[in-house]
């Protein structure tokens, strides 16, 4: 899937919990997921091969009820044949 | 067994040889071995410990620096700090092997020892389960419902309409869940709801406390690098008389609504340990490490975000204490 579908995904799957971030040029990075096998020891379990990920980054901040601006970052991570795996958002 | 780990030259850099002696008496009061060590050689200690060891670091990133791991998102954060590290046999710091706590100090000499003293006490309480209390974000109490309701059947509150002018909590609580956002720059947790960010919790919400315990999901929740105790809701809590508290030093994640991932997941993971009756430190290991388990499983791998929790979810407090 083209860079620019990704993208659209993502900022309609961000839309629907952030419609506020609807506007926002996400950073779109495609990603490795390998991991150390040292970390599949530590949990017990047989390493996994890594798989690559899109992750689309978006920032905007927002004003608290005292003035002071925090940064609002929500990230989608999607698959590479583009679906939605998760959406997250900064506490 | 119990292995305090400190590093004497920074105590007197830091306090002077007064200080340094002050605090070396203070261990006099606690079952465990001292080991006056640099960062750089903790890993040596821990790869030669039995795997039920646990280790408990003294003061914050100035007396003991924080490992600072890469940071695995793009978010801003320069580094993840961490304590993983140094309870992991080798130099991969992404997940511990043994249970791991930190008293940070606050640059208060006085505040570090009264919490080694603390430590010297019996910890076993009772965890009286009708005395919690848990307070989210409104738009996240959804998903916060899933992480309270391990600990407590109480209602959990929400800011909005909560607030720090609201909120009372009561000086018996025992356990405290908060789903809240964070900054590394103010003092104060906030709510979020209808477009608003109201402030929901103050260092001035806090009373003085039992031996409590705190999880808090907010960013930089457990960010104490450069701050005195008034500075940070985290020191305020610990010198108020919590005994554990456990939170992130940098930006969390969690999801908008259920199933739980991130902060959550690490959330309700780390309740149902405690709940258990495992030790504080195991808990927050056995978290971490069922954590990793539960994203390979459900998700196949684990992302940037899912890394992150790893790392920067930190224990202040003694590992070794438990709440039965």
């Amino acid at each position: 899937m083209k860079r620019e579908q990704i993208k659209e995904l993502a900022i309609n799957a961000v839309s629907e919990y952030h419609p506020e971030m609807r506007d926002v040029e996400p950073l779109l990075e495609m990603m490795d997921t390998s991991i150390g096998h040292s970390s599949f020891k530590k949990a017990g379990i047989s390493p996994q091969p890594g798989k690559r990920i899109w992750v689309a980054t978006f920032r905007k901040e927002e004003i608290t009820e005292e003035g002071f601006p925090i940064e609002k970052i929500a990230r989608v991570t999607l698959d590479e044949s583009g679906k939605i795996i998760k959406i997250s958002e900064s506490k | 067994m119990l292995n305090i780990i400190w590093n004497k030259k920074s105590i007197k850099d830091e306090f002077g040889e007064k200080g340094a002696q002050k605090l070396k008496n203070a261990f006099n009061s606690v079952k465990g071995e001292i080991f006056d060590t640099t960062p750089y050689l903790v890993s040596e200690i821990v790869a030669n410990s039995k795997k039920d060891s646990s280790f408990l670091i003294i003061g914050g990133d100035h007396l003991f620096p924080f490992y600072k791991a890469e940071n695995p998102t793009r978010d801003g954060d320069e580094n993840v700090w961490t304590d993983n590290f140094y309870a992991s046999t080798d130099d991969d710091p992404l997940l511990p092997e043994r249970a791991i706590g930190r008293l940070p100090d606050g640059g208060d000499l006085d505040f570090l020892i009264e919490k080694i003293h603390s430590i010297h006490y019996p910890e076993n309480d009772e965890i009286r389960r009708d005395e919690t209390f848990g307070l989210s974000a409104a738009v996240w109490v959804e998903s916060s419902r899933n992480v309270y309701r391990v600990i407590s059947k109480r209602k959990l509150l929400a800011s909005p309409p909560e607030s720090t002018h609201s909120i009372g909590i009561d000086g018996r609580t025992d356990m405290f869940y908060f789903n809240l956002h964070g900054s590394d720059k103010t003092n104060k947790w906030y709510g979020q709801g209808n477009g608003k960010y109201p402030i929901a919790l103050a260092p001035e919400n806090i009373p003085e406390l039992g031996k409590a315990i705190v999880f808090t999901e907010a960013c930089y929740g457990a960010y104490t690098i450069q701050k005195s105790i008034s500075d940070s809701i985290a020191l305020t809590f610990l010198k108020k008389g919590v005994r554990y508290f456990v939170g992130s030093t940098t930006i969390a994640y969690g999801p908008p609504v259920p199933p739980p991932t991130e902060a959550d997941l690490i959330g309700t993971l780390f309740f149902k340990e405690i709940v258990k009756g495992e030790k504080v430190g195991n808990a927050l290991l056995n978290a971490k490490v069922k954590f990793f388990k539960e994203m390979i499983d459900n998700q196949g791998f684990l992302d940037g975000n899912d890394r992150k929790t790893l790392l920067q979810f930190v224990l202040y407090g003694n590992p070794e204490g438990r709440l039965i």
